[in-house]
């Protein structure tokens, strides 16, 4: 008994659950296995045509969907490089302001002695004035006079 | 796409830092201008009111690694390449002085030496209040030194050299105005 052909359309469209496919495909007559074949190919000669078809039209989603979008400036591309760079400096500078605020405003400042010597008289062969630095970098004035035994009785 | 935060503040940043962390040159070198006082350091007693200073003794040798507690204050410099031949440092005396302006105080030193400190009065510049003092070291009655100085209130001045008992004394000095 031949199959009906809505049934057939589905076997070959694979619409079919497989238990009953598989039951039908026992049961096919030569005519259905002819018209199982007539429609394989019928549908290759669709899909060869379709797809000649759309080769020679070539789609163009974006220039349809491009005017429809808001109007937008230009993003601005910064290089990572000089991204990296700006924070860094940021950075940098916001930790030396910092550094330079509690340096300037610390408790007791400014310790400097800045010392000035007006005068100086040794007596002997002379005397070395120099800045040594203290605890906050800042400079201490030390008058070295290198005072030699003979010098004892002189006087200036 | 938006400016950073961080990028957007950066350069004002950097002008804020570069100018804050040249502030302290700034003061010190208006510390270092002309002074306004009279430079012939006698300013009256009622102008300079006085000067407390506070004369460290102190004797440094090359025997042993002790450091005098009592010296902390002065460790930095004492550490430092000046007095890097002596690993020593004890506080022989310690001297407490006031001094008027004008005046002059003397203080003890070991080996039969002498101090003097001698206040001069302030020597104010560029809003700094400053001291000028002088000080004088002698051996009876010979004077082996004699200098004079200005320093900014609370600051010190060091002297050192004089030789003594393996090693040398080193004079710390700090004064501030009072009064």
């Amino acid at each position: 008994m031949a199959v009906a052909d809505d049934k057939l359309q589905r076997l070959f469209d694979n619409e079919l659950p497989s238990d009953e496919a598989e039951a039908l495909r026992r049961d096919l007559s030569d005519e259905d296995l002819l018209k199982l074949e007539a429609l394989a190919e019928l549908s290759e000669t669709v899909r060869g045509t379709v797809s000649a078809e759309a080769a020679t039209h070539e789609l163009d989603l974006w220039s349809s969907l491009a005017d429809k979008l808001p109007q937008q400036s230009p993003a601005q591309v910064i290089p990572l490089r000089r991204k990296i760079l700006r924070r860094t400096t940021a950075i940098v500078s916001a930790l030396a302001l910092a550094a330079s605020l509690v340096f300037a405003l610390r408790p007791g400042s400014p310790g400097d002695s800045n010392c000035e010597i007006e005068e100086l008289e040794v007596v002997g062969t002379g005397a070395t004035v120099m800045k040594v630095a203290d605890e906050r970098g800042n400079d201490t004035t030390l008058i070295w006079f290198d005072h030699q035994e003979e010098d004892e009785w002189e006087s200036l | 796409m938006g400016k950073s935060v961080i990028g957007k503040w950066a350069s004002p940043l950097a002008v804020l830092a570069l100018f804050s962390l040249g502030l302290p040159q700034v003061s010190a070198a208006q510390a270092d201008a002309p002074k306004s006082a009279p430079s012939d350091g006698k300013a009256s007693p009622d102008a300079a009111g006085k000067a407390v200073c506070s004369v460290r003794v102190i004797h440094a040798t090359a025997n042993g690694t002790d450091f005098d507690a009592r010296l902390e204050p002065l460790r930095p410099q004492l550490k430092g390449q000046a007095f890097q031949s002596f690993t020593r440092f004890a506080l022989l005396k310690q001297h407490e002085l006031s001094i008027a302006g004008g005046a002059s105080q003397n203080f003890d030193m070991p080996g039969e030496h002498q101090g003097v400190l001698a206040y001069e009065g302030r020597a104010d510049a560029s809003g700094k209040h400053r001291l000028r003092l002088r000080l004088e070291i002698q051996d009876g009655k010979a004077k082996l030194l004699s200098t004079k100085f200005v320093i900014n209130d609370g600051g010190t001045v060091m002297q050192a050299g004089l030789k003594y008992d393996k090693g040398v004394l080193v004079l710390g000095i700090t004064c501030r105005s009072a009064g």
